[in-house]
């Protein structure tokens, strides 16, 4: 009996663990068939992270390896106002200082609002608010450490357990780091060859923040400069760390490329300075001076004022931001008679020694007049250049004949872009023969009628320096991975066409020689110790007046284009004022700027100076120098 | 006296006393094994987890120095820009000045224009499918 009461505790404690094992397995084949899907994807969420990782972007770089633009790493710092609660004000007043905001504003936006009501009629609040983007890494660990100081004098050990969970939060994660990075374009020499530059904008998705090039090389070379994302994807634990050893796919992201220019910071800063020295002087509507190798077309200098800081460009109006070298156009003036006297040389139409009748400074042709600065009488080609004859120039055009002219300016490159690698280049304004008007033989020649880009001058200019061969200007040297090594597109220095002779370059050379000496329209534009060749270029300004372009007293453009040392080019330099005030001439307003550069140029680049010069200035310490050491 | 089925129960011998050794020390043999494994799986998988944590922090720390180092290249980048540096003479009182022409002595070397452009560059080719690093002389 005793067994059978045994034997019967046995069978029923037999059944009900039978009983439970059976449940507990019908519920594991529930989770772990059944809802099998539902339930791995939903463990996944808790634990599967992927992120992608940002690329640095490519720098750039002037020809001595100097970086002109950088990237760094920065944080977008955010809030949850939920976390914060009543210490919205504790936590703007602690943060402000560092975030270089205003208390108020900070504090208004740490006020926990509510976006919408749940179904249930609950509120519910915002938990994500940006404070401030690009903050930089030493001053977010400055943020960090300030935020474990709030509420200090809370002793919060004594608290309750949910109210320690508050100041935990409060103090470790209600101020937080936007997951997505974030980079900081930085330029170290500030508004330095802004123009050229450009500036870059950030764009945001839900996924990451990316830099884009808006203007200046940043944009023409955006597709280089930006690299490649990386991504990895990992799991995570409870308290939100990685474990690594679930980590599956991790891509190291590939740094963008870097952009090497030909532009040399130090001889943009010394064009930079001249010019602002300068515009103190006139302040002009604008000024600008770019600077050529004229044997390879590289740009080595291009500068205009106003300019602007690309680290906020959103502070300027757009005028400022447009590059006036390649997307203005002018009427050059006098600088343009290079065109057709080079042309006519060429053409062998006149030679240097040919003699014209200046008409005493006034010219009446098809009953317009066309007046001269001074009143001359008979000049030779050469002393039509030196003086800056208008009349003489008209009557080299006359003989020369409009199409042979048309030519000329054409294979100058005037009348299309150069293919500058920048964006917003414009090709100029060259009318077509059937659209000249009866008097344009004249005026064209002067430099009226046409419409140039400063751009356009200077690469004419050097290619009379340049033997007669014409250049394509270059502003990019290369492009480098990130260990160094040069990739392709490459670049190097291209002759679009021999436009004169040799031989004629030579005779212009000759007659430019005169033009910053005395008698000539640009002696401040002469240099001590080399030899400049150049043309001054003084226009009157066409201003829109009742709806038709007229020329108005007291707007001129005033420019200077040389080079040096004449007889073997190393730089040319153009100037150009807009609307100068104090003067108004080429030679007086910008042949000095001009000469101030060059100066500093020469020193800069290591020009040595012509012997000739230098011992017209009794230096006489040199010519007893050691043998082992030979003065050039 | 051999037992037989005959035999009344309490009649039959007891199984002789003592533990069997053999079939004990195959059971401990294979406790300890399975207690070795067990404790070998969560050696392993404690030594995975530190050395996952370890990855984490030099993770962390290559991190900061990578960005440490953008931040000092930013500062000697503008520290070596030409207005900085005009800055400071005239902050020190350096009194710095351009040479006069007198005071420079040029050395002959080969010109520029006779080392072919980009002479020590080098340059990446592609070369069946693959990018190869060339020095071109």
């Amino acid at each position: 009996m005793i067994k059978e009461f045994q034997s019967g505790r046995l069978t029923l404690l037999a059944c009900l663990l039978v009983g439970a094992f059976c449940a507990l397995g019908f519920r594991l084949a529930d989770l772990q068939v059944r809802q099998h899907a539902e339930l791995t994807s939903e463990a996944e969420d808790n634990t599967k992270r992927s992120a992608l990782r940002a690329p640095r972007r490519g720098e750039i770089l002037d020809i001595q390896g100097n970086p002109m633009a950088a990237s760094v790493f920065v944080k977008t710092v955010c809030a949850d106002p939920t976390l914060i609660g009543d210490y919205h004000v504790d936590t703007a007043r602690l943060l402000a200082p560092l975030l270089q905001m205003r208390e108020s504003e900070l504090a208004e936006k740490l006020r926990p609002r509510i976006l919408r009501y749940a179904t249930n009629g609950d509120p519910v609040f915002n938990q994500y608010v940006v404070l401030k983007r690009k903050v930089r890494n030493e001053t977010w660990e400055r943020i960090r450490s300030a935020m474990t100081n709030v509420a200090s004098h809370v002793p919060v050990k004594e608290l309750p357990r949910k109210e320690r969970r508050f100041y935990y939060n409060l103090r470790h994660a209600a101020v937080f780091a936007d997951r997505r990075e974030d980079q900081l374009r930085v330029y170290p020499n500030g508004g330095l060859a802004a123009h050229v530059l450009g500036y870059v904008r950030t764009d945001e998705d839900r996924t990451s923040l990316e830099t884009r090039g808006q203007y200046g090389v940043e944009s023409e070379f955006d597709r280089y400069l930006d690299g490649t994302k990386g991504f990895r994807e990992y799991e995570r634990d409870s308290r939100g760390n990685e474990l690594v050893t679930y980590r599956r796919a991790d891509y190291e992201p590939t740094p963008g490329m870097n952009v090497v220019l030909t532009i040399d910071s130090g001889l943009q800063y010394i064009v930079e300075t001249e010019l602002i020295e300068a515009w103190k002087k006139h302040t002009p509507l604008s000024v600008s001076a770019v600077a050529v190798r004229p044997k390879t077309g590289e740009i080595l200098a291009m500068a205009t004022l106003p300019n602007f800081d690309p680290h906020h460009p959103g502070d300027f109006q757009l005028d400022t931001l447009r590059n006036r070298i390649v997307a203005d156009s002018y009427e050059p003036g006098s600088t343009f008679k290079i065109v057709v006297v080079a042309g006519a040389l060429n053409d062998g139409t006149v030679t240097l020694n040919d003699r014209f009748d200046c008409e005493q400074g006034l010219f009446r042709y098809k009953g317009v007049n066309l007046h001269d600065h001074h009143g001359y009488g008979m000049l030779s080609v050469e002393e039509i250049i030196t003086k800056s004859s208008n009349i003489g120039s008209a009557k080299i055009g006359l003989k020369m004949g409009g199409a042979r002219l048309q030519k000329y300016i054409r294979d100058f490159g005037f009348g299309t872009r150069s293919g500058i690698q920048l964006p917003g280049e414009i090709a100029g304004i060259v009318n077509p023969m059937k659209k000249w008007s009866g008097i344009s033989i004249t005026r064209i020649p002067m430099g009226h009628e046409i419409g140039v880009t400063a751009l356009q001058l200077v690469m004419a200019m050097s290619a009379i320096a340049n033997d007669g061969k014409l250049m394509k200007p270059m502003l990019i040297d290369r492009i480098e991975n990130s260990d160094g090594e040069v990739v392709p597109p490459y670049f190097f220095p291209t002759e679009i066409r021999q436009t004169i002779s040799p031989k004629t370059a030579k005779l212009m050379v000759q007659a430019l020689k005169t033009v910053p000496r005395k008698g000539g329209t640009a002696p401040q534009a002469a240099l001590e110790l080399h030899t400049v060749a150049g043309k001054t270029g003084t226009a009157q300004k066409p201003v829109l007046v009742n709806g038709k372009y007229r020329y108005v007293k007291g707007k001129y453009f005033a420019s200077f284009c040389g080079f040096f040392p004449a007889d073997d080019p190393e730089i040319c330099i153009l100037v150009v004022f807009d609307e100068p005030k104090n003067g108004y001439y080429g030679g007086t307003v910008a042949g000095p700027v001009f000469q101030r550069i060059a100066r500093r140029a020469a020193k800069y680049m290591n020009i040595p100076p012509e012997p000739e010069l230098l011992e017209r200035l009794e230096l006489t310490g040199l010519k007893n120098a050691p043998l082992t050491a030979r003065r050039n | 006296m051999k037992e037989t089925d005959d035999m009344p129960l309490d009649e039959r011998s007891a199984p002789a006393p003592g533990v069997h050794i053999g079939a004990a020390l195959r059971v401990f043999c294979f406790c300890v094994f399975i207690g070795a494994v067990s404790v070998g799986y969560l050696y392993q998988k404690n030594q995975l987890e530190t050395l996952g944590r370890e990855i984490r922090a030099k993770e962390k720390e290559l991190d900061r120095l990578k960005k440490l180092n953008e931040l000092n290249r930013d500062k000697l980048a503008r520290m070596q820009t030409h207005r900085y540096l005009d800055m400071k003479v005239k902050q020190l009182r350096l009194g710095l000045v351009e040479p006069r022409e007198e005071q420079i002595l040029r050395l002959e070397e080969a010109s520029y224009a006779s080392a072919p452009r980009g002479a020590a560059r080098r340059y990446v080719r592609r070369s069946a499918g693959a990018e190869v690093a060339q020095t071109l002389r």
